[in-house]
C-alpha cells in the first residue's frame, strides 16, 4: 500500500485509532460447487469510503453479505472493531446495509421505516422523534414523514433507505449498488450527496458498484475485484494512472491493451517493442518488475493518443506514426477514432479526441499522424499469465 | 368467432354455471312441499328453517367445526410455510413440501377410512375434536399453499434481512415484518380452510362421532325423504354467506403487494 493512503487514513481517523475498523482474514465462501471467494483478505479503515468495484459475478455482493452477516464463510474470520463477529447474526453487528432494492417496509410510513432500528433498541419516544427528524433532514426528506413507500419516487425511496440505515449510527455502512435503479442525472446528484454525508458523519462506507466512474468519483480507496480476487487496491487516481493488470486498465476507464516484448530493462527504463512493430523506451515504474525478453501487456489510454492531420513539429520525445483511419465515431463532445496502428495485430486501437479540435469527420482510409508519449505506455502484467 | 357468437357463448356459459342456483333460489320461495311445480310465492320455508332446531344445531356444529379447523390449519400452515420458505436448504425439503400436499391427492374416501381406522386402532373416541383435527388435516394443504407463496415473495424482497440488519432478532423480525405482511395470505388461507371444513361430507361421514351432526350430514339425511324447499332456503342463506366470505377474501388478498412498492425489482 502506498504511503499516501495510509497518511490520509491516519489523518481521518480519530486520535490513536489507527487499527482497522474491519478486517476480513482469509475468507473462503462457496455456493455449492462454485467458489466465490477463496482466502480473501481486506481491511477497512475507520471513516473511509471504500468501494468494491468489478463486473457482475466477481464476488462483491457476497463480500457485503458476509460482512453484514447474511452469509457465513466456510473459512476465515471477520473482525469488526477488534471483535470477532464471524459467528454473530446480523442483528448483533454494528453494521447497517442499504439494499439495492431498498427493501423499505411497505406497511410502515417513512417515519416508522427510519425509526425501525431505534424502536428495536428501545429508545424513548422523544429520542426517536429527535433522531428521525435529524436524519430525515440530512437526507432531505423532511415533510415526507407520513408517506408510505409506495407513494415515493425512486430517488426518494433511495433516500429513505439511506436515512433508515443511518438513523442507528452504525460504525460501518454497507451500500449494495444503491444508485443502480436511478437515472443518470439523479445518480450524479446522489453521488455527491453520499460523499458529503459520509464525510460529515465520519462513518466508514463500503460501497459496491460495477460502475467504474461511480467508484472513481466517491471513493477514498478502490478495490478492483475480478473472479473473487483483488486485482488492485488503491486510491482512484493511482488505479487509473498506474493500473497493474490489463483487467484493471480496461475496467477502470478505457484502454488500448496491447502485447509487447521486453527488449531490455534497467532501473530507470524499459525498452519494449509493442505488437512487434513499435519500439519505445518507457519509464520503469516501481510497480511491475519485468523479466527481460518476456512478453508483457501494455495499455495506452485513448485520451492520451493525439491525432494530427499534418506531421507535428513537436520536439518532445514521442511515438509518432503515420496511420490510416479505420472509423470515426462521433460521440458528441468527443470522438472515437479507430486507427490501423499495427499492421498485423488483431487488437483494435483507438484514440479519444475532443470533437471541437477536429476539423470535420475523418473518412475511413484517410492518412493521419498518431502521437503518444512513452510515459503514457503503461506496462502491465506479464502476458503469459492468462 | 364473431362478437355476437361470443356474446351468446358467454350467456350460455353463465347459465350453465348459475342456472341450477337460480332454480334453487326460485324454488326456495315455492309454496309447495315438492320441488316440481310452481304453486305461488311464499316465505314459509325460511320461517320453518328458523324453527328447525335440529338443522340450526347442525349449522352451529358446522360453523364451530369450520372455525376450529381453520384456526388450527392456519396456525400449523403458518409454521410449516415459515420453515419451507425461510430456510434455504435442508435435507428433504422437497419431500416435506410434497408430503404437505398429499391430502390433496389422496381420494377423500381413502382419507376417511384411514382416519377412522386410525382413531379406532388408537382407541381415540370420536368426538367433535377428532373431527376438527381431521378437518384441519384436509384443510392444511390449502393454508400452506397460500401462506407459503407469500412468504417466498417476502423472502425475495429482502425485507426480513433488512429488519435483522437493523437490529431486529429473528423473533422481532417475525412479529414486526413477516407476520403483518403475510397476514392477508393467512386470512385467505383461513377462509379456504373454513370452506373446506364447512362443506366436507366424505371425511365427516366416516369420523363424525355419535351425536356430532354437521350440516352436510344433516342435509344428506333430510334428502332421504326428498328435497324440501326448506333445504333450498337453507342453501340460499349459505350462498349469501359464501358470497360475503368471498368478498371479504378479495378485500384482504388485494392488500398491498410486497414486491412492487418495496422498490424496483
Amino acid at each position: 500500500m502506498p504511503l499516501t493512503t495510509e497518511e490520509k487514513a491516519a489523518s481521518k481517523a480519530s486520535e490513536g485509532a489507527l487499527a482497522p475498523l474491519l478486517e476480513l482474514r482469509g475468507i473462503s465462501k462457496s455456493f455449492g460447487r462454485a467458489d466465490v471467494l477463496s482466502d480473501f483478505s481486506l481491511s477497512v479503515n475507520p471513516a473511509e469510503f471504500l468501494t468494491l468495484v468489478g463486473p457482475s459475478g466477481c464476488g462483491k455482493t457476497t463480500i457485503l453479505r458476509l460482512i453484514a452477516g447474511f452469509e457465513k464463510p466456510q473459512a476465515g474470520r471477520i473482525i469488526l472493531a477488534g471483535r470477532d463477529v464471524t459467528d454473530l447474526p446480523p442483528y448483533r453487528r454494528d453494521i447497517h446495509t442499504v439494499f439495492q432494492s431498498y427493501a423499505l417496509f411497505p406497511h410502515y410510513d417513512v417515519f416508522e421505516n427510519v425509526a425501525f432500528s431505534l424502536r428495536i433498541r428501545g429508545l424513548d419516544e422523544e429520542g426517536i422523534r429527535e433522531r428521525v427528524t435529524e436524519v430525515l433532514a440530512l437526507a432531505k426528506l423532511s415533510g415526507l414523514e407520513r408517506r408510505k413507500p409506495d407513494q415515493l419516487s425512486g430517488g426518494q425511496m433511495q433516500r429513505v433507505a439511506l436515512a433508515r440505515s443511518l438513523a442507528g449510527r452504525p460504525s460501518l455502512l454497507l451500500l449494495d449498488e444503491p444508485l443502480g435503479a436511478l437515472d443518470l442525472k439523479l445518480r450524479r446528484e446522489m453521488q455527491m450527496e453520499l460523499k458529503n454525508i459520509q464525510r460529515r458523519l465520519d462513518i466508514a462506507f463500503i460501497y459496491v458498484t460495477h460502475d467504474q466512474e461511480e467508484a472513481t468519483t466517491m471513493s477514498d480507496r478502490i478495490v478492483v475485484l475480478n473472479r473473487g480476487q483483488i486485482e488492485q487496491l488503491g486510491e482512484p487516481r493511482e488505479i487509473y494512472e498506474k493500473p497493474r493488470t490489463s483487467f484493471v486498465a480496461s475496467f477502470m476507464g478505457a484502454a488500448n491493451v496491447l502485447e509487447a516484448r521486453v527488449l531490455s530493462s534497467s532501473a530507470s527504463s524499459i525498452e519494449i517493442k509493442i505488437e512487434d512493430e513499435i519500439d519505445c523506451a518507457v519509464p520503469n515504474s516501481d510497480s511491475a518488475p519485468v523479466a527481460p525478453a518476456g512478453r508483457v501487456y501494455v495499455a495506452i489510454r485513448p485520451e492520451r493518443v493525439a491525432i494530427h492531420a499534418q506531421r507535428p513539429d513537436d520536439r518532445t520525445p514521442a511515438i509518432l506514426k503515420r496511420v490510416q483511419v479505420k472509423e470515426h465515431v462521433f460521440l458528441g463532445h468527443s470522438s472515437q477514432v479507430y486507427l490501423k496502428l499495427f499492421e498485423k495485430s488483431p487488437r483494435p486501437f483507438w484514440a479519444l479526441c475532443r470533437s471541437s479540435q477536429m476539423n470535420g469527420a475523418l473518412a475511413p482510409g484517410q492518412w493521419v499522424w498518431a502521437q503518444f508519449k512513452p510515459e503514457d505506455v503503461l506496462v502491465l502484467e506479464p502476458a503469459e499469465r492468462r | 368467432m364473431s362478437r355476437r357468437a361470443l356474446r351468446i357463448y358467454g350467456v350460455f356459459f353463465y347459465l350453465f354455471l348459475y342456472f341450477p342456483l337460480l332454480v334453487m333460489f326460485a324454488f326456495s320461495f315455492n309454496n309447495a312441499s315438492r320441488n316440481v311445480v310452481w304453486r305461488g310465492f311464499t316465505f314459509k320455508w325460511y320461517a320453518r328453517l328458523l324453527h328447525d332446531t335440529e338443522l340450526l344445531w347442525a349449522l352451529a356444529t358446522s360453523l364451530k367445526l369450520a372455525v376450529a379447523a381453520a384456526a388450527v390449519a392456519s396456525f400449523l400452515g403458518l409454521l410449516a410455510s415459515y420453515v419451507l420458505a425461510r430456510h434455504r436448504r435442508f435435507r428433504g425439503r422437497g419431500f416435506y413440501a410434497g408430503l404437505f400436499n398429499l391430502p390433496l391427492m389422496i381420494p377423500e374416501i381413502v382419507m376417511g377410512v384411514g382416519l377412522l381406522s386410525f382413531f379406532a386402532k388408537a382407541r381415540i373416541p370420536l368426538t367433535f375434536w377428532t373431527l376438527a383435527a381431521s378437518h384441519a388435516l384436509i384443510a392444511l394443504p390449502y393454508t400452506i399453499g397460500t401462506i407459503r407463496g407469500r412468504l417466498l415473495l417476502l423472502k425475495d424482497s429482502r425485507l426480513e434481512e433488512a429488519a435483522m440488519d437493523l437490529g431486529a432478532t429473528e423473533w422481532a423480525t417475525f412479529l414486526k415484518v413477516t407476520l403483518p405482511l403475510a397476514w392477508p395470505s393467512i386470512v385467505a388461507g383461513a377462509l379456504l380452510a373454513f370452506t373446506v371444513s364447512f362443506e366436507d361430507f366424505v371425511t365427516t361421514f366416516f369420523v363424525a362421532g355419535v351425536g356430532v351432526v354437521t350440516m352436510p350430514i344433516k342435509i344428506y339425511s333430510m334428502m332421504k325423504f326428498g328435497v324440501t324447499p326448506e333445504i333450498n332456503a337453507l342453501a340460499v342463506c349459505l350462498l349469501i354467506f359464501a358470497a360475503l366470505a368471498l368478498g371479504l377474501n378479495q378485500l384482504s388478498s388485494s392488500g398491498r403487494a410486497i414486491e412492487s412498492d418495496a422498490g424496483p425489482a
